[in-house]
């Protein structure tokens, strides 16, 4: 009877014991290349999936569109913000176990893009259009507001 | 002047991206144009030939901190492990050590080609001489001239081969100071190239040796009898002395101006260098054995240094347990006076220099026999029976006086 209040408390012990105020942050966007099978692997930050599904999504299921690289960065809350040459959106996923879970599709451009880059500015995630230089300052639930203030901190 | 516009280009390249940069806000395309310059600027740096060109990177690698430096913190996450500060450190370390290794270089470079001015010097003087020698030569073969006048040109025969070998022993000793002075440092692929624009053509320290070499070996073939016994000791030492100084440089001579068959001229010199040493050394014992069979010495056969020595040992063994023997007479102190005139005059005094330099006897091996030619020498001198005969009539006379004395009491 001990023993299994012991177990009980100890297992209730676990499930409650939370760090809080984790930053996820990347500051730096990787730039991959997807290997012949599509999967692209960031060995710095410890993350390796496939573009495929990114693919079908931006561009259907027949077309061929060939992904050269993928950018990726992450936020200070965990989500992966992930764009390529020729998208039209930034997909955010939430990691999950072994799994990417899209959070958000944010359209960023009519157009296709074109040369697309991440920065991170003041805990958030900044897209450049460089050959514009239109910046959009997005979050997981998409593009936030006063985003064409260049920040060069 | 390829490099020279290589170097341009980088500082046009490195002036185009920094103004880029102002238009460029991609963190990550910072990170890439910091790597591409960095790698640019380092590979520059190992391949700088010159100390001016190191400078004129160094400059760069200070607008390179300069321009990169806002972007620190960025750079500090985007480099990790290393750091903006690392990196530049690298490169300035790596500045530093081309530079010196250059200093280094072209201090050497200064020596090698006062070096190489000297060989080729002493080889337009070695080849003048050797001119006259074979000249003389070919003089003496065909002379129909009298006793007095083929004497003489015998003399100048063996005084041009005399200078000769002195201006030998001068150049080899040049070599080996110069390149005593490199000792120690491993020659990289740039210095080897920086080596090599040292010497001119014709003046490839490995052809100048290999031509000596073969003069001499010819000289020595060649002879009919015009060099005396000091001549074939002096060529002995010469051949000596050249070979020890090629046993101690005789590797880096052969990486740095061999290209790349430095294996082959190693192989081809030292067999040269045994074919000399044998010709030299046949002459020499040869020469030396006529001399003594001349002055009626008759030591028995030798050819190196240790049956010399044993040669001479035996022979003095032999006449000092012959003196011995034989008291009454001069004969055994006219052979001694013989061979100490030889020991004395030829070996300790005329060929003394040589035969310590080239090592025909040890000076322990002089000192020894020095000690058994003075027992020898006091054996073989005739003892003088005066005295005991004087003494013998004087006892006589005293043992009379005392009888006469006696008979008168």
């Amino acid at each position: 009877m001990f023993l299994l209040a012991s177990m009980v408390m100890i297992g209730t012990a676990c499930k409650t014991f939370v760090v809080e105020n984790v930053n996820y942050a990347q500051q730096i966007e990787s730039v991959l290349v997807p290997d012949e099978d599509g999967n692209v692997h960031d060995v710095r930050h410890g993350i390796t999936f496939n573009i495929q599904p990114f693919q079908q999504q931006e561009f259907g299921e027949t077309d061929s569109t060939e992904i050269k690289e993928v950018r990726l960065i992450r936020n200070a809350d965990g989500f992966y913000f992930i764009t390529a040459d020729q998208f039209k959106n930034v997909y955010v996923m939430e990691p999950g176990k072994g799994k990417l879970k899209l959070k958000n599709k944010i359209q960023v451009s009519e157009e296709r893009l074109n040369a697309p880059a991440f920065n991170l500015r003041n805990a958030s995630v900044q897209l450049i259009k460089t050959d514009t230089n239109e910046i959009l300052t997005l979050n997981e639930r998409g593009i936030q507001e006063n985003n064409n203030e260049e920040d060069q901190s | 002047m390829k490099r020279f516009y290589k170097s341009l280009f980088l500082i046009i390249g490195l002036t185009l991206v920094t103004s880029n940069l102002f238009a460029q806000t991609s963190d990550y395309q910072v990170k890439v144009n910091f790597e591409e310059t960095y790698n640019e600027l380092k590979a520059s740096i190992d391949n700088a030939m010159t100390v001016d060109e190191v400078d004129s990177l160094s400059l760069e690698v200070e607008n390179l901190e300069q321009n990169y430096t806002e972007h620190k913190q960025l750079l500090d996450n985007a480099l990790y492990p290393e750091t903006f500060s690392s990196s530049i450190e690298e490169l300035k370390q790596d500045a530093r050590n081309t530079e010196h290794l250059l200093l280094v270089i072209e201090d050497q470079g200064e020596k090698l080609t006062r070096l190489s001015q000297e060989l080729s010097n002493y080889r337009s003087e070695i080849a003048n001489l050797g001119n006259r020698t074979d000249s003389l030569r070919n003089e003496i073969n065909s002379s129909e001239k009298s006793r007095q006048d083929l004497s003489a040109l015998v003399q100048r025969y063996r005084s041009n081969i005399e200078k000769r070998d002195e201006f030998v022993l001068n150049m080899i000793d040049s070599l080996f100071v110069t390149y005593r002075d490199l000792e120690g440092a491993s020659f990289s692929e740039v210095e080897k190239e920086a080596y090599a624009r040292s010497i001119q053509s014709g003046d490839n320290p490995l052809e100048v040796i290999q031509g000596i070499i073969e003069e001499n070996i010819q000289i020595l073939k060649s002879d009919d009898g015009s060099l005396q016994t000091e001549d074939h000791l002096r060529m002995y030492v010469v051949q000596s002395r050249f070979t020890e100084v090629w046993d101690k440089i005789g590797n880096e001579l052969a990486d740095l101006y061999g290209d790349d068959k430095s294996e082959q001229w190693k192989s081809n010199i030292e067999d040269q260098l045994q074919d000399w040493k044998a010709s030299t050394s046949k002459n020499m014992w040869a020469s030396i054995d006529t001399h003594l069979e001349q002055n009626n010495v008759d030591l028995g056969a030798f050819d190196n240094n240790e049956s010399f020595y044993n040669a001479i040992e035996s022979f003095i063994t032999k006449a000092t347990d012959a003196s011995r023997d034989k008291v009454m007479t001069n004969e055994n102190y006219e052979d001694f006076q013989a061979f100490y005139d030889f020991w004395n005059k030829k070996i300790k005094s005329d060929w003394g220099e040589f035969v310590q330099e080239g090592e025909v006897l040890t000076m322990t091996q002089i000192s020894t026999i020095d000690t058994e030619i003075m027992t020898w020498r006091d054996e073989s001198k005739p003892r003088s029976f005066v005295v005991p005969i004087l003494l013998g009539l004087s006892l006589i006379t005293i043992v009379g006086l005392i009888i006469v004395l006696a008979r008168k009491k």
